[in-house]
């Protein structure tokens, strides 16, 4: 999705036939839980910073494996957050009690790959796949209405 | 006489062969063979308290490979505009400035949050009067 995000941001996002509703998927322990908590810190702070750390992490994906807290309060710093206030909601459990209710939510729902992406309850796109493929799902489910 | 005697005698004889035969005379009883108790449960099983995820998942590939049907737009979205505009600037007083009309039709656009948080507290990004929801089941590793 980070891929073809920028394209569906601007065009079907955008014009309001979209929205994007991001789900996070705990599969690999600790390291996971880390970085979505730093995403649901981001938000707590500013909404639209959520999707800045969103992008953040994925852009360092690969140093997330072994990031710790001084890692995220680097992106938050970055994103212009504050410090304090991140790493106080970093350290609260209730962030991380909120982060592992999602990820249970999504294995009753089955959902145990990643990434996953439900078009509006009509079916899945499964994996990474081009802007081209969402933008013809989005279009064929506007039909269905 | 001899044969009263040999009658009488006989009629022993087969009195005691009959006895022989069933001492007692009574049928023996037959004891029950040993009752078929009914099976226990043994035990109930108790549901699990952790939620499993189900065995596999089975998610249905979108159908994009259905082509997706031309439907010819039913409606000009700019042309209601307009038109409610120019009712609704109707039904307003000649009195009202240009300046309070602008201010009017302004207060009438609500403009939605692009960036928010839905009711299961997880992120979204575009407008919520979006009808087509994509939910992105993504880990950041």
């Amino acid at each position: 999705m980070q891929g073809t995000e920028p394209e569906l941001l601007a065009n079907e996002i955008a014009n309001g036939d979209a929205q994007l509703i991001f789900w996070p998927v705990i599969n690999h322990g600790n390291p996971s839980v880390y970085a979505s908590v730093s995403m649901e810190c981001a938000g707590q702070q500013d909404l639209k910073a959520a999707w800045d750390m969103h992008g953040a992490l994925f852009n360092n994906l690969s140093a997330l494996y072994s990031a710790d807290l001084e890692f995220y309060i680097g992106l938050a710093n970055n994103i212009g957050l504050d410090q304090d206030q991140f790493v106080a909601c970093y350290g609260d459990q209730a962030t991380v009690d909120h982060i592992m209710t999602l990820d249970g939510i999504r294995r009753e729902r089955g959902i145990t790959g990643q990434p996953i992406f439900d078009i509006a309850g009509e079916g899945f796109i499964i994996g990474a796949q081009p802007y081209e493929v969402f933008a013809e799902a989005i279009a064929y489910v506007k039909t269905l209405e | 006489m001899k044969k009263t005697l040999f009658g009488v005698v006989t009629i022993f004889l087969l009195l005691g062969v009959v006895a022989c035969a069933s001492p007692t005379g009574v049928e023996p009883e037959v004891e029950p063979a040993a009752e078929i108790k009914e099976v226990e449960v043994v035990a109930e099983v108790e549901p699990v308290a952790t939620a499993l995820p189900p065995a596999t998942p089975t998610p249905v590939p979108v159908a994009t490979d259905i082509p997706a049907p031309r439907v010819e737009p039913t409606a000009e979205p700019a042309d209601n505009t307009e038109s409610t505009e120019n009712a609704e600037g109707a039904d307003e007083e000649p009195v009202e400035s240009d300046s309070d009309q602008a201010e009017g039709d302004t207060a009438e656009v609500v403009e939605e949050p692009f960036y928010g948080r839905n009711a299961e507290g997880v992120f979204t990004v575009g407008y919520d009067s979006a009808s087509v929801k994509i939910i992105d089941y993504s880990d950041f590793l």
